[in-house]
């Protein structure tokens, strides 16, 4: 699994902990995703998209 | 509850439990452990020893369980936390196993606890079956 979470946060100009916060989970979850190690749940995936001003279908990339 | 969740973390490398992480979490730990030292070192009634500290350790467990329950953790450390649980419960387990064919020791303490253990899980499928 790839993300653009990265490139997404950088567009808003938001830090790690900032997007953990708006999703309520940890930084370190929110490193996790964006390097594709961490699979998440539909409503975290949601959730981070909504943040990110995206949809979950740009945001996460499923070889 | 007495203490704050903000003055704890949750255990992950050494048990369960809380780990102080403020001045405030390690003051809150002294003063439940302190009146429990200082009464075992000064001579007072056996029974009121006794007593007080259960009744002490009661309040500590119950107040530190209430903590520990208003930590909120995040999808990934729940997962976390549940295979590290399940891994720890089938260490026991076999420690157990283990004990009862090695000792041929047939203490119904462990049959209680093998028992339990298979009820706390079928009640744990049944409570999630439908979630």
């Amino acid at each position: 699994m790839q993300t653009k979470i990265k490139e997404y946060r950088a567009k808003l100009n938001l830090t790690q902990d900032q997007l953990a916060n708006l999703v309520g989970v940890r930084r370190e979850t929110i490193v996790f995703l964006e390097q594709g190690k961490y699979n998440p749940s539909l409503k975290l995936a949601h959730d981070v998209a909504k943040a990110l001003e995206t949809s979950i279908n740009e945001l996460f990339i499923f070889n | 509850m007495i203490g704050n969740p903000k003055w704890f973390t949750l255990r992950k490398y050494t048990g369960w439990g809380l780990t102080p992480i403020t001045w405030q979490g390690w003051l809150y730990t002294a003063l439940f452990v302190a009146p429990i030292a200082i009464l075992e070192s000064i001579s007072v009634a056996q029974n009121f020893k006794t007593i007080f500290t259960t009744v002490w350790i009661i309040i500590f467990l119950a107040d530190i369980f209430h903590i520990m329950t208003q930590l909120k953790k995040d999808e990934r450390e729940h997962l976390h936390e549940a295979i590290s649980d399940r891994n720890a419960l089938w260490f026991m387990i076999f420690v157990l196993i283990g004990w009862v064919i090695f000792k041929q020791d047939l203490n119904p303490i462990f049959f209680i606890a093998l028992i339990g253990a298979t009820l706390v899980k079928a009640a744990t499928n049944f409570y999630l079956r439908d979630k």
